[in-house]
């Protein structure tokens, strides 16, 4: 039986936690490679310009030279573009800046709160955004 | 040899054992450099060794491996070495490396030693790998010198109990030597040093100071030399070794002073069995505070104590070594008795003192009591000097005023009166503890047929019960006022009378360690 996601019938808080749902970008038929590979850096866009949609590669690790195989696109994107200093900035529009803080730390859940505090914008503003009937980006939360 | 990465595990030198080859090892190096060490300095041997000897092992290990770059290039079964995750395995697969920002790269399949399957770059020339950081010997476990801080108290130990079952190893003043590389010291050397040491009328003397007046065979070591002397004297039962630790000082046992040979007659206890378990928390604390060298309870050691005198040790001249003044005193590797000078806080007089460590006592203050004009429960106030091992004595005196003060009477048939009685106080008294003996002798004698009738210790803890009691409106008396009493006719430590306090029927606790007879019981 195909699983359903129900949407929670508790009323979100500035407390509840919010993360990117992926489901959401394939539910919703949107190109959610060809959107992350248009936030990559300047450098990257270049370097993983041959690479495929989703292709996997061996990334290896700093201390040990341990090799991991991950989506080279996603990768590129978490663990730099998306730490450089103007990934956001205060003229980035509240959504996407909120999309873009939730792949900078690797979408681990964070609440209108914690938003606030990173980003300097009033915590209800951000929940009264997120938690609206309208899905923002696959912004939801977090289950 | 190159230098190897050594990976000790954290606790190889909490669970290290002494080995046969260990013993090997430092008996051939005690032999080769015809030294005595202390165990300190033979535990640092040991660690430099054990280092030296699991480095080679390491080596002999890595000959078989190659160590992990990234640079290389590896085959299907070779087997690696991974520094940095203290850890090797075995290649089983080997493909390209794909990542766009890396270029051209291989990727290996480990199976690792512990059973589980890592992938490693190979043949990349930029990583930080490929320059090898130098050997981390500042960790804890592989710098000698932080090993024997951490450790080293523990390694001493183990060689200490390892050593003593070694006969062919001998100790003296805390240095071990093999007993085959002593030198010959005959009965000649050694009836001169006992002349030297009666010369000097019981002052102890330093090995070197006897080796001045000793023909000893003058082209050898001569820490070998004092050290064959000292084994020597300590095994010719005329002589005593008194110096405290790290001082080696020889006096001729004869000469030293009777309280330091045999314990006082005011001190010497027969034992009375007692149940420990009870004595209540408040007694316990009493034990505690009343430094009585027999007691068992602990406290921590201070730096400043002030006690307050007993009887016994009034009249034999002593002070007690309780847990809280044991850190003060000077101690020994070996010696029972350890001759040094105590120094008079006011006056900076110097008294030579005795600490008779077996049974827990200083000797040496008779003359200064007397000059001090103290009585029994007077304060003295025991700390640290300002020089190494030098200790401070001061009685808390005052201008001498006249007060009641519980007196100690003999009467006609030997037995003890208490009596409330004007005396002359010149110093600070614990009141539940100050007692009068206008004559010791007397006491003495009382305290001889006292024991010569053995009066058991209940009756005798009752009789004075009943005498202090007088001297109490209430009728009651505190357990530390009935253990400063009973100490007169016997010696007697707080705990077996507090436990028969809290036994016996006849006597009732109205609070805080006050009773009262009740012989109706």
């Amino acid at each position: 039986m195909t699983e359903v996601k129900r949407p929670s019938l508790l009323k979100p808080t500035i407390r509840t936690p919010f993360q990117i749902d992926f489901e959401w970008w394939k539910e919703s038929e949107r190109d959610w490679q060809v959107y992350l590979r248009s936030l990559l850096c300047p450098a990257h866009q270049e370097s993983l310009a041959n690479l495929e949609d989703g292709q996997m590669i061996d990334w290896v690790e700093e201390n040990t030279a341990e090799v991991r195989e991950v989506d080279g696109i996603q990768h590129a994107l978490m663990s730099h573009c998306a730490r450089q200093e103007d990934f956001v900035t205060q003229k980035t529009a509240l959504v996407e800046a909120v999309f873009r803080l939730f792949l900078a730390n690797g979408n681990q859940p964070m609440s209108a709160e914690d938003l606030s505090a990173r980003m300097g914008r009033p915590a209800n503003t951000i929940l009264t955004t997120l938690a609206g009937p309208r899905v923002y980006k696959g912004l939801r939360p977090a289950q | 040899m190159a230098s190897v990465s050594l990976n000790l595990p954290t606790n190889y030198w909490q669970i290290l054992h002494v080995t046969p080859t260990d013993i090997e090892f430092l008996q051939t190096y005690l032999f080769e450099h015809e030294t005595p060490l202390t165990p300190r300095e033979l535990a640092a041997v040991l660690v430099v060794e054990r280092l030296r000897a699991e480095q080679e092992s390491a080596a002999k290990k890595q000959d078989l491996t190659k160590a992990y770059l990234p640079k290389e290039k590896y085959a299907v079964g070779d087997l690696i070495r991974f520094p940095a995750l203290k850890s090797s395995g075995r290649v089983t697969a080997m493909r390209a490396g794909l990542n766009p920002e890396l270029g051209a790269f291989d990727v290996l399949t480990v199976a690792m030693h512990d059973g589980a399957q890592k992938m490693f770059a190979a043949a990349l020339e930029n990583h930080k790998l490929n320059d090898p950081p130098a050997e981390d010997e500042s960790a804890s476990e592989l710098d000698p010198e932080a090993v024997a801080r951490d450790f080293g108290a523990d390694l001493e130990k183990k060689l200490d109990s390892a050593f003593a079952g070694d006969k062919s190893l001998v100790c003296i003043a805390g240095r071990w030597f093999p007993r085959a590389l002593l030198l010959d010291v005959n009965a000649g050397h050694l009836n001169l040093a006992e002349a030297v040491l009666d010369m000097a009328g019981g002052e102890p003397f330093s090995t070197e100071t006897l080796m001045k007046d000793l023909e000893l065979p003058a082209d050898v070591n001569p820490k070998l030399a004092e050290f064959s002397l000292n084994y020597a004297l300590q095994e010719d039962p005329r002589f005593d070794e008194v110096g405290p630790a790290g001082k080696v000082l020889w006096c001729l046992e004869r000469l030293e002073p009777e309280g330091v040979r045999t314990v006082p007659v005011p001190l010497q206890y027969v034992e009375i069995t007692y149940d420990r378990a009870v004595l209540t928390d408040q007694m316990v604390a009493l034990e505690a505070q009343v430094d009585d060298e027999l007691g068992q309870a602990s406290a921590p050691p201070a730096d400043e104590v002030t006690i307050s005198l007993l009887y016994p040790h009034w009249r034999a001249g002593t002070l007690p070594i309780s847990a809280r003044v044991k850190r003060l005193f000077p101690t020994a590797y070996e010696s029972d008795r350890v001759c040094f000078t105590l120094v008079d806080a006011k006056t900076g007089r110097k008294i030579p003192a005795w600490v008779v460590r077996k049974h827990g006592y200083v000797y040496g203050l008779a003359d200064w009591y007397k000059s001090q004009e103290l009585m029994p429960g007077a304060l003295i106030r025991v700390r640290r000097g300002g020089q190494p091992g030098e200790v401070r004595i001061e009685a808390l005196t005052h201008r001498s005023v006249r007060d009641w003060v519980r007196t100690v009477i003999v009467g006609a048939d030997g037995g003890l009166v208490f009596a409330l009685l004007k005396q002359q106080i010149s110093a600070e008294l614990n009141d539940r503890m100050a007692l009068a003996v206008p004559d010791p002798a007397a006491v003495d004698a009382a305290r001889e047929q006292a024991a010569k009738s053995r009066v058991s210790f209940e009756d005798l803890t009752r009789n004075l019960m009943r005498e202090l009691t007088k001297l109490s409106p209430q009728g009651h008396v505190h357990a530390q006022e009935l253990y400063a009493g009973i100490n007169i006719l016997r010696r007697v430590p707080p705990a077996p009378l507090m436990a028969l306090l809290a036994t016996h029927p006849e006597y009732t606790h109205v609070g805080d360690l006050h009773y009262r007879l009740d012989e109706a019981a």
